[in-house]
């Protein structure tokens, strides 16, 4: 009798033992899993909501310039060899403005936040907005013809900077503690060794993210999605 | 073989029964894995050596894991990751039940 009591209370504390592990397995995978969609609700609303913004906005915009181009084409219809230099003018002042999407040789940098089992720390900002300047700074510094960050094309006008508990680009949220992925265009070598020389990215970054580069002869930098206003810019006529 | 049999059967009572222990609880219940798992190698040893105890085990698998549960909650109120000595303590002993396990299975297998 006693032997048998002791054989059951055995076989229930390894159904114990077995059921905590596969579920912890089984809580772990599902964690990494759903930490991709886990956002809060009125986060999405406002964000579904910018978006809704900024497409109704870039629509405006597409319209605009077919409408501009267009005109330059009626107008300069008779003179072939001005309609082509206003032609081209145009598309260098589009990339320049970040009004077209662009391809060329290039690199990607990923930076994904370390992940931590002991969760204490889960809510910590991992990715400073600091970080990101200092890097699209070293990427500038290096001749980066074109640079997006998570699909967000920086212009001459955007600023990064931390907002409640995201980084907002271009009027866009990114969350800091999941991957953020900075694309740039430009002579691959070049900016491969100016994100490579010591110094480049903060070493607070390094050590709370990994780090991977991949080059690349072909990446896609999206349009920047804003229209520009110049309320106060006026250029100055040279008499 | 009782003992498989019960692993046998949670593994597949934890796979199949979709209980909800709040995601908060992860860490508590990665620590008191390992402080089950060093009681199970305790329990391993004993029963090789002849001198294991039911009572002992049981009292020893419920209180290891309620003491560490317990230090990676005072851990986290304190800011300080006393889980690790938990962690250090219990992983040691289970490599230490380790070996004295392997010496005694291949003293067995030699005195055959």
């Amino acid at each position: 009798m006693k032997k048998f009591r002791s054989q059951l209370s055995i076989g229930l504390i390894c159904v114990l033992l077995g059921f905590m592990i596969s579920y912890q397995f089984k809580m772990i995978s599902k964690q990494n899993s759903t930490a991709e969609t886990d956002t809060n609700t009125p986060e999405i609303i406002t964000e579904n909501q910018q978006l809704k913004n900024s497409k109704q906005e870039m629509q405006k915009k597409i319209d605009e310039l077919d409408a501009k181009t267009k005109e330059y084409e009626n107008a300069s219809l008779g003179n072939d060899a001005k309609s082509k230099l206003i032609y081209n003018e145009l598309l260098e002042t589009r990339i320049l403005t970040g009004g077209t999407e662009v391809e060329g040789q290039g690199m990607t940098i990923y930076i994904t936040p370390k992940s931590n089992i002991f969760g204490s720390s889960s809510d910590d900002q991992i990715i400073n907005d600091t970080d990101l300047v200092h890097i699209v700074n070293e990427l500038n510094a290096a001749d980066a013809e074109a640079i997006s960050i998570n699909e967000i094309r920086l212009t001459s006008r955007s600023g990064i900077r931390n907002a409640g508990n995201a980084i907002i680009i271009n009027d866009e949220r990114i969350s800091y503690n999941k991957r953020i992925t900075i694309k740039a265009i430009g002579k691959n070598d070049i900016l491969e060794s100016a994100i490579n020389f010591p110094g480049a990215i903060p070493q607070s970054l390094t050590q709370s993210c990994d780090i991977t580069m991949e080059k690349s002869d072909k990446i896609i930098i999206p349009k920047y999605n804003k229209t520009y206003k110049f309320e106060f810019a006026k250029p100055i006529e040279k008499k | 073989m009782v003992a498989f049999v019960g692993l046998l059967i949670g593994v597949i009572i934890g796979i199949v029964w979709n209980v909800n222990i709040p995601v908060k609880f992860s860490p508590y219940i990665s620590v008191a894995i390992f402080a089950c798992l060093d009681s199970v190698f305790g329990a391993l040893r004993g029963s090789i050596s002849h001198n294991f105890r039911a009572d002992i085990f049981v009292s020893g698998f419920f209180g290891n894991a309620a003491l560490a549960v317990a230090m990676v909650y005072l851990g986290d109120k304190l800011g300080i990751p006393i889980y690790l000595a938990a962690v250090i303590v219990f992983g040691g002993r289970i490599f230490n039940n380790f070996a004295i396990i392997r010496r005694l299975l291949i003293d067995k297998t030699k005195s055959h």
